[in-house]
């Protein structure tokens, strides 16, 4: 862990699991759509890469993974993901959605590009992205197990696949859709 | 003109070459499944090569090649759903490691089981067996795999998974020859006086029916004597508690190795099924199990290390009640009689068992070790994945995956209600189901750690 915490920045791991892209039978992943839950799991698929072995991500391709370290955040300090300048310079693009809240618990899912024209090996267990942590300044003290209940991604102990379903504007804009079908 | 026999040999053979292929394209948790593979493509290969010379009207070679083929089909079906994702990968490096300790080369490769069962099959072993009698002895594999399959949906279950244990007991007691070696001693613990009774109980049922020989009419005890019932019998009750006397083994191996996790694994395996009396030819009853289990657990003297988990104590105390339930009725009748044969002589078996196990295993030096658990516990009672120590320079070491898994059964014994209030709004299952993949984190990172510690 020593060697992971550096001058403003802690490194995170890569974990064994990653999301893996598959489907070829869906036209569009329409999120207002009631199934997109098994739309979801009929595109990605979830794989296992165990230490010492490889994933290679080829030019272009998308997927997801996680980190190897599972994280508790107390509840004045939130975190910001980054990808690690060494694997951006070579292509690889590591986190779309930066920000880790108050209070989460689990590990964190990483979205992975591969921008460049080589494919790129990935090993679980290498450093992938680092995090920078900042403290919040509020002098009410908040109900980390409020947060917690709220959360859409808690205590993860692998990638998550998206619960973009439970979003509720995109059930009223389905409500507004059937309505106007009617 | 209609396909022939030997035509349809060779077909067999085609087919299990293409689902040989097919399982090579899945996605395993290790290089063990291809081991297997490898192995089955093999053994066809050279079956093929004997079906080209064979003669059409050689009937009694297609005959063998064709049941070999079947025997093979079968041993796919067995490795069908083995890909990483239908196995809780996080488990299995320890069973590896347990192995490596004992010097044992085994490959293990794990199975889901469409049936709610723990079971172990020496793969390998079998599979020589029935080239042997088919006359293909040179097909004959050094290599030793055996499989050990589990119910497909407890997958994420890490804590009942602790079973797998007594599953390696039974390869070590075959490896060690432990069974082969106290059988005799225990055959002649069986109570005579009883058999005996047992043998009168037998002739008398006889008398009630006759038969007629000649112009006479002869009950059917004249026909058979004492001695012979009681050689017949004590056969048959051999060859009972020889299979007992393997669970009783590969039982206490466990427990050796997992300490009170897999006591407790077992115990909710088993009394998920309510009848604590029941029994069947190959196992013996769990009043029966949980009292060997809990005098070598006593023997182990890890009471002061449980000391402090109440409600842990309390569930040793259940354990121990059902363990008190017993054949013995006041009852003479034949079925009773034959359960307190079998009851004595198991019970009586515990002892030489346990100090062989002893010998034959170089404990107590390799005995579970109590120290570690409590920063597992203190971890998971903070909802965080318990796999290391923080040592006085700083810097931190690994819990041995044996300890967590302990820890774990701590837990979910003794503070599982902590768990539910820290998470209000989740339903106690979701919650139940956060500790085992809390578990199977905590697994994980011990191994990386383990692995790195290793390397440098």
């Amino acid at each position: 862990m020593q060697s992971q915490i550096g001058e403003g920045t802690i490194d995170i791991r890569l974990g064994t699991r990653f999301i893996i892209f598959k489907g070829r039978k869906i036209e569009t992943l329409d999120p207002t759509e009631k199934q997109t839950v098994e739309k979801i799991r009929e595109l990605q698929e979830m794989i296992f890469i165990p230490y010492g072995k490889k994933f290679v991500l080829h030019p272009q391709e998308f997927i997801l993974g996680g980190s190897l370290e599972y994280m508790r955040f107390p509840c004045d300090i939130m975190g910001y993901v980054v990808g690690r300048s060494s694997w951006g310079r070579l292509g690889l693009v590591i986190e779309t959605s930066p920000i880790i809240h108050p209070c989460f618990l689990g590990i964190l899912t990483f979205e992975f590009s591969n921008l460049s024209t080589a494919p790129i090996a990935l090993y679980p267990g290498v450093r992938i992205a680092q995090i920078a942590l900042h403290k919040i300044e509020d002098n009410t003290k908040k109900d980390c197990k409020k947060i917690l209940s709220k959360s859409r991604y808690r205590l993860s102990t692998n990638p998550e696949f998206s619960k973009i379903h439970m979003d509720m504007d995109l059930k009223k804009i389905r409500n507004f859709k059937i309505k106007q079908a009617a | 003109m209609g396909i022939t026999s030997r035509e349809i040999v060779v077909d067999k053979a085609f087919k299990f070459k293409k689902r040989i292929d097919e399982l090579r394209s899945k996605e395993y948790y290790s290089d063990e499944p291809k081991t297997l593979i490898n192995l089955f493509d093999k053994v066809v290969v050279k079956i093929s090569q004997s079906i080209e010379h064979i003669k059409k009207d050689d009937v009694i070679l297609i005959k063998r090649i064709n049941l070999l083929l079947s025997f093979y089909h079968l041993c796919l079906d067995e490795i069908e759903h083995i890909e990483a994702n239908n196995v809780p990968v996080e488990m299995l490096p320890i069973f590896a490691e347990i192995l490596k300790k004992f010097n044992v080369k085994t490959t293990l490769v794990f199975r889901p089981n469409p049936l709610y069962n723990y079971s172990y099959y020496p793969i390998s072993r079998h599979m020589n067996e029935i080239n042997k009698s088919q006359g293909y002895p040179e097909l004959k594999t050094e290599d030793e795999i055996a499989v050990i399959s589990f119910p497909s949906s407890e997958k994420t279950n890490s804590l009942m998974h602790c079973t797998f244990s007594h599953e390696v007991g039974h390869h070590l007691n075959e490896f060690l020859g432990i069974a082969d070696e106290i059988e005799p001693k225990v055959l002649k613990l069986i109570d005579k006086n009883l058999m005996k009774k047992y043998a009168k109980k037998y002739l008398e049922s006889l008398k009630k029916t006759s038969a007629r020989i000649g112009n006479t009419e002869v009950t059917l005890d004249k026909f058979i004597l004492e001695e012979h019932v009681i050689d017949r019998k004590t056969g048959e009750i051999g060859k009972i508690l020889r299979n007992w006397l393997d669970e009783i083994i590969s039982d206490t191996i466990a427990l050796y190795l997992f300490g009170p996790a897999f006591l407790f694994s077992i115990a909710e395996f088993a009394i998920s099924r309510q009848d604590f009396k029941k029994y069947t030819e190959n196992h013996p009853p769990i009043f029966i199990r949980l009292k060997n289990l809990l005098n070598c657990l006593e023997e182990m003297e890890l009471a002061e290390s449980l000391d402090e988990y109440k409600h842990v104590l309390k569930r040793l105390k259940v354990y121990k009640k059902i363990s008190k339930e017993t054949f013995e009725t006041t009852k003479m009748t034949m079925s009773n009689i034959e359960n307190m044969i079998l009851q004595r002589t198991i019970i009586a078996s515990f002892d030489p068992a346990k100090e062989m196990i002893k010998k034959s295993l170089d404990l107590p030096s390799k005995v579970f070790n109590f120290s570690d658990v409590k920063h597992t516990i203190i971890a998971l009672r903070n909802l965080i994945p318990g796999n290391e120590v923080l040592t006085e320079k700083s810097t931190s070491r690994p819990i041995d995956a044996i300890s967590i898994l302990n820890a774990a059964w701590i837990v979910r014994i003794n503070f599982i209600n902590e768990l539910y209030s820290q998470l209000p709004k989740m339903a106690k299952k979701e919650v139940r189901n956060i500790l085992n993949e809390l578990t199977l984190k905590s697994l994980d990172l011990q191994a990386f750690h383990s692995k790195m510690v290793k390397k440098n």
